[in-house]
């Protein structure tokens, strides 16, 4: 199955601004073979100039550049009133770094070095629009929910899961690998101001475990105590 | 700045212009008291001779030889003792020809007979005299004329002006010296307030800013050398501090990009084992690269410490940050913290290293399925501890040092974590804190100051 977005990507030009020849290489063959074109610049003075003559899908963009550095696109990019989305490369990975990144107008942000896979992950994510944010099917191991159907499957028997519990399912496997937030949770399963006893959370997490065991799904809920819930396969 | 009270420099300057106006108010109240006293005495003496001589010229010598004072009503009334004036006029064997009545209280004896004037003073128990004895010859007869004034009649009034000179003399100058002092404390506060300023400029410095620098303007001249001083150290400070940060900058972007560019290419290695164990090998140097980079970072960074974070906030980031990793290594994580913020004074950013560097330590020197907690404390305390083998007491002076490692055999870490914990923990001006003993697990905890 293509996923959403690869599509469009056949007719949409990204413009890399990179400095390293091996890395400009690298970065062509890779956004080629993920099914973008690919222009490229080797200073900012270029990439403005590159952006003054047409738009482009994207820029994917170096922080650190001979001469002016990469914020100096950006903010111009910005001041122009130009919207391009802006993916920032960069080898710092401090928090502040990100801000700056971040406050001068780029959309993302991506610490070398990175995983490829990552990188066109990151592109795709700024390419695709609002409404085909989030895919429609979501796997994890043997199991998976279609948010269309709201239907659960085993190794493709389908399961019921209802109300809170499959909420709860959802938001987990949206964020599969990482730790959801317990405030998170609250304020995905109830409304504003609901009033919640001390332990209503891990009531439904409780339920939502005790299910994935009965259905075997290979996946369970990890609790990190005093953060939040992750999913994960069972060991 | 609050050095010890004998440092300040107002002190310093008012207890030594204090020492200076007491000695002033004694040098001068007691010289214009000497000056005023002699003047006293000689214009006094010059009197007790004009009364002397005008007794010497009273006297005659009658027509049967014999010496005779002549009676003057002027002097009658003069020594008639009203004025506390009396005379005595004496031969050259001492004794007494005619006198006052009533008579001298000096002595006769004691009444000098010199060949020329001399004047005498005598102390009874009731008074003080002065007196003034003259030579005078008649005829065969050699005399000596004595007048003589009681200091403590009331109608001698010379002694009384210089008594009260010194009470009101001395009531002026003291006070107004003190005024004086005042006015000076006044001065030397305005003219030391720029440097005052200054100092305060200084203190409020936590880390090199480029567009700060001591004004220069209203400082007196005796400071100015002090402050250039200052001023051209601040430059030099952000020069190399500004070489610091872009070495570091620098550093990332060199390194960072080659592992990239790595990265890569391994994505065309056909071999899927080889592209793994490339993989892996690949992760660990950039690993090192990080922390290296990092403690670089937390070097040039200056102090954060005029920053605040909020340090149960960063518990759960950093704790969800490695909960993937922990869980896939069978590790349970867990956090103890008090509900709501907890603001402490500090760099987010490095509080987040040194707790991701807590906590990968941690993962990595524990058994499977046993817990790695965290713990946050509303008095600004961070700290992390498990059960696994613990350190040895012998290792642990040395766990902190950069690129100290226990078993130098393996390759999978450069020995930096823990050195990234002990330099941020030193940028906060607090130190990590090692409690272990091995087989009972170790715990490393940082005291935050709070916000």
């Amino acid at each position: 199955m293509t996923p959403p977005g690869e599509r469009e990507a056949a007719q949409l030009v990204i413009l890399v601004v990179e400095d390293n020849g091996e890395l400009i290489k690298l970065l062509r063959k890779l956004f080629t073979g993920a099914g973008f074109n690919c222009d490229v610049a080797g200073s900012a003075e270029d990439a403005l100039q590159m952006l003054a003559l047409r738009s482009y899908a994207a820029v994917v963009l170096d922080l650190g550049l001979p001469g002016q550095d990469g914020h100096a696109v950006v903010r111009s990019l910005r001041e122009r009133g130009a919207s391009t989305p802006v993916l920032m490369l960069t080898a710092r990975g401090a928090v502040r770094d990100r801000v700056a990144g971040l406050q001068a107008g780029a959309d993302d942000y991506l610490v070398k070095p990175f995983a490829p896979e990552e990188l066109v992950a990151r592109l795709r994510a700024l390419l695709r629009r609002p409404g085909m944010m989030a895919p429609r099917m979501l796997r994890l191991g043997r199991l998976t929910l279609d948010r269309d159907t709201r239907e659960t499957t085993v190794d493709g028997n389908p399961h019921i899961l209802a109300g809170r519990e499959l909420q709860l399912l959802e938001l987990l496997l949206e964020r599969e690998g990482r730790v959801v937030a317990k405030t998170q949770v609250e304020q995905a399963l109830f409304e504003l101001g609901s009033e919640l006893g001390s332990n209503a959370i891990e009531v439904y997490v409780h339920r939502l475990r005790r299910r994935l065991q009965q259905m075997s799904a290979g996946v369970e809920v990890v609790t990190v105590r005093g953060v939040g819930y992750m999913l994960a396969c069972s060991a | 700045m609050s050095g010890p009270a004998s440092h300040s420099l107002v002190r310093r300057i008012l207890w030594l212009h204090g020492i200076a106006v007491v000695i002033s108010a004694i040098v001068v109240s007691s010289t214009v008291y000497l000056f005023l006293d002699s003047t006293a005495d000689r214009l006094q003496s010059q009197t007790l001779r004009v009364h002397a001589a005008a007794l010497a010229d009273d006297l005659e010598i009658a027509r049967d030889g014999s010496l005779r004072l002549r009676p003057d009503l002027a002097s009658a009334s003069l020594y008639a003792g009203e004025s506390g004036l009396s005379f005595i006029i004496m031969d050259a064997g001492g004794r007494t020809l005619f006198r006052s009545s009533p008579p001298p209280a000096v002595p006769p004896q004691e009444i000098p007979r010199r060949a020329r004037m001399a004047s005498f003073r005598h102390q009874s128990r009731r008074a003080i005299y002065a007196g003034v004895s003259i030579p005078a010859a008649m005829g065969r007869y050699r005399l000596w004329v004595a007048a003589v004034q009681n200091l403590d009649h009331p109608d001698y009034i010379v002694d009384d002006i210089i008594t009260e000179f010194l009470v009101y003399g001395v009531g002026i100058i003291l006070p107004l010296l003190l005024v004086l002092l005042l006015v000076d404390l006044a001065i030397i506060r305005r003219a030391l307030r720029p440097v005052v300023e200054a100092s305060a400029l200084v203190q409020r410095f936590d880390r090199p800013d480029p567009d700060v620098r001591l004004p220069v303007a209203r400082l007196p001249a005796e400071v100015r050398p002090l402050v250039d001083a200052v001023n051209h150290a601040f430059d030099r400070l952000v020069a190399s501090y500004r070489t610091q940060r872009d070495f570091t900058a620098n550093a990332a972007h060199e390194l960072r990009t080659p592992l990239t560019v790595l990265r890569m290419r391994m994505e065309a290695i056909p071999d899927p084992a080889l592209a793994a164990a490339l993989g892996a090998d690949l992760d660990v140097l950039t690993r090192i690269v990080n922390q290296l980079l990092e403690i670089a970072e937390v070097d040039s960074a200056g102090s954060p410490l005029g920053r605040s974070a909020d340090l149960h906030q960063l518990a759960m980031e950093a704790v969800a940050a490695i909960a993937p990793l922990a869980y896939a290594e069978r590790r349970t994580l867990e956090l103890i913290a008090p509900d709501g913020p907890i603001l402490v004074r500090g760099d987010a950013d490095l509080i987040v290293q040194a707790l991701r560097a807590l906590l990968e330590n941690a993962v990595k020197h524990t058994r499977p399925e046993t817990t790695v907690r965290v713990r946050v404390t509303a008095a600004g305390l961070l700290e992390v501890s498990d059960n696994g083998p613990g350190i040895a007491e012998a290792d642990q002076p040395y766990v902190f040092q950069r690129f100290w490692r226990r078993n130098r055999g393996s390759s999978s870490n450069a020995g930096l974590g823990l050195a990234i914990v002990a330099r941020v923990a030193e940028a906060h001006d607090s130190r990590c804190v090692l409690r272990s003993s091995p087989g009972a697990g170790a715990s490393f905890s940082i005291p935050f100051q709070p916000a």
